[in-house]
């Protein structure tokens, strides 16, 4: 790896929660499937906005208003240039990832579905991309379809080949895997779609932290992401749509904001985003999601990929010398989280003992039952990396995961 | 043995560890004792809710005592079952629910436990002084 681009030592210096003790030892925070850290500049940007422009947006004429509302659009055009989209009038700010897959189901899907419609998912998905339309189906006689995996955690192409079809309305499905790490090939199974005439989504929120993404190369109808997972603050998240599907498509929300005009016989909405961004929305969160991009922006993005693909592969390795050790998710395209069980022992043993030597891990199973069904298993430990991780806090992991195996054999 | 002097017993029998490494090597192996828990016990009404891997906790009455039957699939939970198992196997039921168990924090393994594991602890003791209520007579 070249270090000169990466000075991981440097990074690290940037995410104050990391410089601490837990259980009597340094932290290890290999749980960034589920949060990342935050950069010093995302935590000033939040004490910034409430000690010196808090204030309500768009409405307002005095000073603060405008400050706020102008720091809340500059945002908006930050996350566009993030994604590559055509406008920023295409970025919707939500509460995150869950809430932009439930928007488009009770918006486009509630109104355009029919009986007999169907919806294609994958069954490596979150739970968030999948009740959202079961729930969609009910409402609607829509069916769900699901494109299967193999053993390495890929998605069987040819099986989505058989699956897309004349009924295919929607293909939803998520970028990278949360559970298995694996990259699914979007653009392709996007084409497939579109020669149906289907509308695509794709859950972006274990993608956007590990590499850059652009919504028109890509050709996605909408993408999803959530904040938290890329530096910035929880609660606040982002819905790309393509700017007409969102001009025809009905609001959700009702409220103040999202309104032209509004009287008792009738109301008018208005054009997208604030057609979906009804009542106050989440400013600071917005600003402090926007910083937390300009850090990311600022990296080297070939040299975090070398890095955190550096970190995968040495991990892998590592893992491998633990007997007993199985890995879930083996795909040759994957960004660094690593699920595993060690036969005969129970991961939440193995996470207490981690726990107890300052290791953060996730065990269970990762919001995604479908695929600790699909390997017939209760759950797995979970290591998920990020740039500012390091080749020693994984040797640490490994001795403690050798303790962890003598406590319990 | 009342339910208060095994409580002290197992005090005692910690007291020799200093740290939480071999506390809870302790606890495993103490849930070692647990044996294996027939199928017909292995049905819905006997999972404990409120853990976070799958507990079974059943009990019987032999007209004085209680006695109980566990099960969890991960070792530490199995060996504060194991544990809770010891202090309030073969006691009365009346006995069981009056009891005020700190034995969990006088050696220091409450203080070890995550929020959620102490949670799931909680549980695991509700549900025997639950089934231990079974037995009675208003």
């Amino acid at each position: 790896m070249n270090t000169s681009l990466f000075d991981v030592e440097r990074i690290r210096k940037d995410f104050p929660i990391l410089h601490q003790q837990v259980n009597g030892c340094p932290l290890v925070y290999f749980d960034n499937g589920a949060t990342s850290q935050k950069p010093q500049a995302v935590i000033d940007s939040i004490v910034h906005y409430y000690s010196s422009y808090n204030s309500n947006i768009h409405r307002g004429v005095h000073h603060l208003s405008q400050l706020a509302t102008s720091a809340y659009e500059q945002s908006r055009e930050v996350i566009r240039s993030f994604i590559q989209a055509k406008s920023a009038d295409e970025i919707i700010f939500t509460r995150g990832t869950t809430e932009s897959i439930n928007l488009i189901a009770q918006t486009w899907g509630r109104n355009y579905l029919k009986q007999g419609d169907e919806i294609v998912i994958t069954a490596m998905e979150h739970h968030a991309n999948i009740v959202p339309w079961q729930m969609l189906c009910e409402q609607t006689g829509a069916v769900l379809k699901v494109i299967p995996m193999d053993n390495r955690g890929e998605l069987i192409l040819e099986e989505a080949e058989k699956m897309i079809g004349v009924r295919t309305r929607l293909l939803a499905m998520m970028h990278v895997s949360n559970a298995l790490g694996t990259i699914n090939p979007v653009k392709q199974l996007i084409q497939l779609a579109q020669k149906f005439g289907a509308l695509t989504l794709v859950d972006g929120a274990q993608a956007v932290p590990h590499f850059p993404v652009n919504v028109q190369d890509l050709d996605c109808d909408f993408y999803v992401f959530s904040a938290h997972k890329i530096l910035g603050p929880t609660g606040i998240g982002v819905l790309y749509g393509k700017l007409q599907l969102l001009n025809e498509i009905p609001p959700w929300q009702g409220g103040g904001d999202m309104i032209r005009t509004v009287t008792f016989e009738k109301t008018t909405y208005n054009d997208s985003p604030l057609k979906f961004e009804a009542g106050t929305p989440n400013i600071c969160g917005s600003i402090a999601m926007a910083e937390g991009i300009r850090y990311w922006n600022a990296l080297n993005h070939d040299a975090v990929w070398e890095h955190e693909q550096h970190l995968l592969h040495y991990a892998t390795e590592r893992l491998k010398e633990v007997d007993g050790l199985k890995i879930f998710g083996e795909s040759a395209h994957k960004v660094p989280v690593i699920s595993f069980i060690i036969e005969g022992l129970h991961p939440y043993d193995i996470g207490f003992i981690l726990d107890k030597k300052g290791i953060a891990m996730r065990t269970g199973h990762h919001c995604a039952q479908p695929i600790m069904d699909f390997f017939g298993i209760p759950g797995t430990l979970r290591a998920s990396f990020s740039f500012y991780n390091t080749v020693s806090e994984i040797d640490r992991m490994i001795d403690s995961i050798k303790v962890a195996k003598q406590m319990l054999s | 043995m009342s339910i208060l002097a095994k409580e002290l017993e197992i005090i005692e029998e910690l007291e020799m560890f200093d740290d939480w490494q071999e506390k809870f090597g302790y606890v495993i192996d103490h849930g070692k004792n647990i044996v294996d828990l027939e199928d017909q016990y292995r049905i819905e009404e006997n999972i404990v809710h409120g853990c976070q891997n799958k507990v079974y906790i059943a009990s019987s009455f032999d007209g004085e005592h209680v006695h109980y039957v566990s099960h969890s699939e991960a070792q530490i939970p199995r060996g504060l079952l194991s544990l809770l198992m010891r202090v309030f196997e073969n006691e009365k039921p009346e006995e069981i629910l009056k009891s005020e168990l700190d034995f969990f924090e006088k050696t220091g393994i409450r203080d070890n436990l995550s929020m959620q594991r102490s949670n799931g602890l909680e549980s695991m003791i509700r549900r025997m002084k639950l089934e231990a209520a079974k037995y009675i007579k208003n």
